[in-house]
């Protein structure tokens, strides 16, 4: 097989210094599924960012069928037969799959013909065994669906090269096994894929060759069948970390939250919460799983006070809460880490110091209303030490820290608050492994010191290493109340999400 | 109320219709495109200025409708520039060119006219009314429809087009999905700001388009700030139709219908003028009110049923 793409010592440093790729040199093979993988910051985003035109690299040199090429914009390395599937989907909602798969294309009449566009679409799908529904408006859409149509629009517009960036991150266990046989058939159909993920197992089920980044530098290519998973997480990682973890045994004495008969509707008019009743009691982690767009946004906001629900009640420590402001929820002992940590979760531009004291800034005041900054710095200097946010100091501005310590920064902000109930909402998406294990470990400890905790997670792995109980949301319903104790499998989790299973009288009430 | 039967009645509220929905097409096509367009207040006005000032120094019909479409481009691509190209925030530049073009034509009309308030000394040409022969034979219907503007008719042509124009073709399809999901768009190949500027061109043409049916049609002659908020009111006429240039046209009829009521009013009733001044606004915020609570008493029911 001959190399269809070959990077060579490519360099690429941002504006404000950052060296995110340094001397790369990894080649793609025609026809094979070629994984990149690496942890959170190690520039697997920047590299394909490079190859896919939307930034320009410092230097080095990039050639595609033995040919040097130099892409400026994405159109350009769409021209070349290279396609990109990127985590946030690049759909536009209001519009039908079959609209979707012809916008843009220059051969389209002007005049457009819906039956036409239908008919064509259909035959792409079926060309490649894909099951889609043209008709349908893509808000309408399982991800999996979503996520197969972004494949076939690639594929329509002429890619032989195919970048899939994540794709598994937002798919359950069985929407996963079907997108690898879709993506094997692609292959033997002559197709090269590049497949970008941190999750070994899939890696090593589904790839001929692994190139390993870290730290902007390539690790070395190998070939799947030569190594195995402790391996490459040993180049990725650096040292081995355990997502095995010890649980005290806690007796949950008293009902901290109460959530009954919740319904709500989006401005579509989807049902997004469709009877919701569950309670959270005090030293437990209750696990909310769920495809993304279940009803667990909606839940989380509904319950932090962030949205108004249609009908239905939350009771906080024996108090309706429905109506409350978010200010007076928080007041009663209520913390929230929420999934949009930039958008929701601090003041980007504001340094570290305002962010870790913008919930509690009335117990840094003087009697005269005056803020003590004295007593806030040592507060912040407490909190950046124990919780091991990565800062210059203080002051600087908090969206200058990588995801990781933004992270950290909001969790020992909304830890250390002295709540009895935790919400938190994805509190691990995006950050490294190292930020993953030591915010985990927090969650455990607070778990020990007494603490409600309802964690709203994508990540299943996450999900069944800390929960005691798993809720698992589908369409707006509790399917499933599963005891964690023994472990759950990520299957079985998997079958509920998709509304395959559902058991017998899904909405607990105890 | 015996007017209501009356077809000169309702002649009229299709005459008074026609500015704002031209107005209401204009908000329609830029918002699909994910514009605020604050400024189409201030775009009609100097449009209908530029096209009574050039079709007195033309003596050519012609020469105004087209300098007054220049004018409406021109301005709708300053709005552009500065937003779009230059990224400043969409409804300061909007602000900034309605206040431009109050001050700015009273100025230039000082300079021409040589009056603050109005163009008559001017001699300016004006679209003709036009009278549809098999039409006009029809009782009631006839003298409703016929015997209208040339814009009117226009407007009407082009409430379809537009309709078309944004469900039926591939330009359409692509005004609305930069709209909607800029990256999206771009992802697939799709030239942003390229169709950004076609659909302000479009708006432009129809602010002009508007702009001139006051100066040219309906009136003989410019005033100053003759516009009088058909303009801001076309933002509320889009926020009820959503982009869709059929219920566009549906809303500002609502308009038309309370304007006209207005001054059949003040012949007709000895209420206080300044009220009933009020009424087309009042009017309008009644309709809405009633939509808004109909549609979420249908909601809630809907809720109670599932």
């Amino acid at each position: 097989m001959e190399n269809l793409l070959e990077l060579k010592n490519v360099t690429k440093i941002y504006e404000g210094g950052v060296l995110a790729n340094h001397n790369i040199c990894f080649d793609v093979r025609e026809g094979e599924i070629h994984a990149l993988v690496g942890e959170n910051g190690a520039g697997k985003s920047t590299l394909m960012k490079i190859l896919f035109g939307l930034i320009p690299i410092t230097s080095g040199q990039i050639f595609l069928r033995g040919k040097e090429v130099k892409f400026n914009s994405s159109s350009d390395a769409i021209a070349a037969g290279i396609g990109m599937v990127h985590q946030h989907f690049m759909l536009v909602d209001s519009l039908t799959g079959a609209e979707n798969m012809m916008l843009g294309i220059k051969e389209e009449k002007f005049v457009s013909n819906r039956k036409a566009d239908i008919e064509k679409t259909r035959e792409i799908a079926d060309k490649y065994h894909f099951d889609i529904d043209p008709e349908k408006r893509v808000r309408d859409m399982s991800v999996g669906m979503k996520q197969k149509l972004e494949i076939l629009k690639i594929l329509y517009r002429g890619a032989r090269l195919i970048i899939l960036d994540e794709p598994t991150a937002v798919l359950t266990p069985q929407e996963t096994e079907e997108l690898f046989e879709r993506l094997i058939d692609l292959k033997k159909q002559g197709m090269t894929i590049i497949f970008i993920s941190h999750k070994l197992n899939e890696v090593k089920r589904i790839s001929d060759r692994i190139t390993v980044l870290k730290g902007g530098k390539t690790k070395g290519t190998f070939n799947t069948a030569d190594v195995t998973e402790e391996e490459i997480s040993n180049k990725m990682v650096g040292r081995v970390i355990s997502f095995s973890y010890e649980k005290k045994p806690m007796k949950p004495q008293k009902e901290l939250l109460r959530v009954e008969n919740l319904t709500f509707k989006d401005r579509f008019d989807v049902m997004k919460l469709d009877g919701v009743s569950f309670s959270v009691k005090d030293s437990e982690i209750v696990g909310i799983a769920g495809v993304e767009g279940n009803g667990q946004e909606e839940l989380i906001n509904i319950i932090t006070a962030n949205l108004r629900a249609r009908s239905g009640s939350v009771e906080f420590k024996g108090k309706d809460i429905t109506r409350e402001s978010i200010g007076a929820v928080r007041q009663m002992g209520m913390s929230y880490v929420p999934e949009d940590r930039l958008y929701n979760g601090c003041a980007a531009s504001m340094s570290v110091q305002e962010n870790l004291m913008v919930s509690n800034i009335d117990s840094f005041a003087r009697k005269s209303k005056v803020v003590d900054f004295k007593k806030v710095k040592e507060h912040c200097r407490t909190l950046i030490q124990e919780f091991n946010v990565k800062t210059k100091d203080e002051n600087q501005p908090i969206k200058s820290l990588s995801g990781g310590n933004i992270q950290k920064a909001i969790v020992a902000r909304e830890f250390c608050a002295g709540s009895n109930l935790l919400v938190l909402d994805q509190p691990t998406r995006g950050v490294d492994v190292g930020a993953m294990n030591f915010i985990h470990q927090k969650i455990l400890e607070m778990r020990s010191a007494g603490k409600g905790i309802l964690l709203s997670s994508a990540d299943l792995t996450e999900l069944i290493a800390l929960s005691d109980r798993i809720l698992v949301m589908h369409k707006g319903k509790i399917v499933a109340s599963l005891d964690n104790e023994p472990k759950v499998s990520d299957k079985e989790l998997g079958l509920y999400m998709l509304g395959i299973k559902t058991q017998e009288g899904g909405n607990e009430d105890e | 109320m015996a007017f209501l039967a009356s077809p000169s009645f309702w002649f009229s509220v299709l005459a008074s219709t026609t500015p704002v929905m031209l107005a209401t097409l204009a908000a329609n096509i830029v918002s699909q495109a994910g514009i605020f367009n604050l400024a189409i207040e201030g775009t009609m006005l100097i449009c209908a200025l530029a096209g009574v000032l050039a079709s007195a120094y033309s003596k050519s019909l012609l020469v105004g409708a087209l300098v007054g479409i220049a004018f409406g481009i021109l301005v709708s691509f300053v709005l552009g520039y500065f937003t779009l190209v230059m990224r400043g925030p969409m409804n300061a530049c909007g602000v900034a060119i309605n206040l431009t073009a109050t001050g700015g034509t009273v100025f230039v009309l000082v300079l021409t006219a040589g009056s603050k308030i109005t163009s008559s000394s001017l001699v300016s040409k004006t679209f003709p009314n036009i009278t549809i022969p098999g039409l006009k034979s029809i009782p009631f219907i006839g003298s409703v429809l016929s015997g209208h503007n040339f814009i009117t008719y226009v407007g009407w042509i082009l409430v379809a087009l537009t309709w078309f124009l944004l469900y039926k073709t591939k330009l359409g399809l692509n005004i609305r999905a930069v709209g909607e999901n800029e990256e999206a768009a771009q992802s697939a190949g799709i030239n942003v700001l390229k169709t950004r500027f076609i659909a302000l061109t479009f708006c432009g043409v129809f602010c002009a388009l508007g702009g001139m049916y006051l100066s040219m049609g309906s009136l003989k002659s410019f005033t100053a700030g003759m516009v009088s908020g058909r303009g801001y009111l076309s933002l509320a006429m889009q926020a009820i139709s959503q982009g869709n240039p059929v219920l566009g046209f549906l809303s500002s009829l609502l308009y038309g219908f309370s304007d006209t009521i207005t001054v059949y009013l003040q012949l007709y009733s000895d209420l206080d003028l300044k009220l009933i001044d009020a009424f087309p606004y009042v009017f309008i915020i009644v309709v809405l009110t009633i939509l808004q609570v109909s549609k979420s008493k249908a909601e809630a029911r809907r809720a109670k049923a599932a």
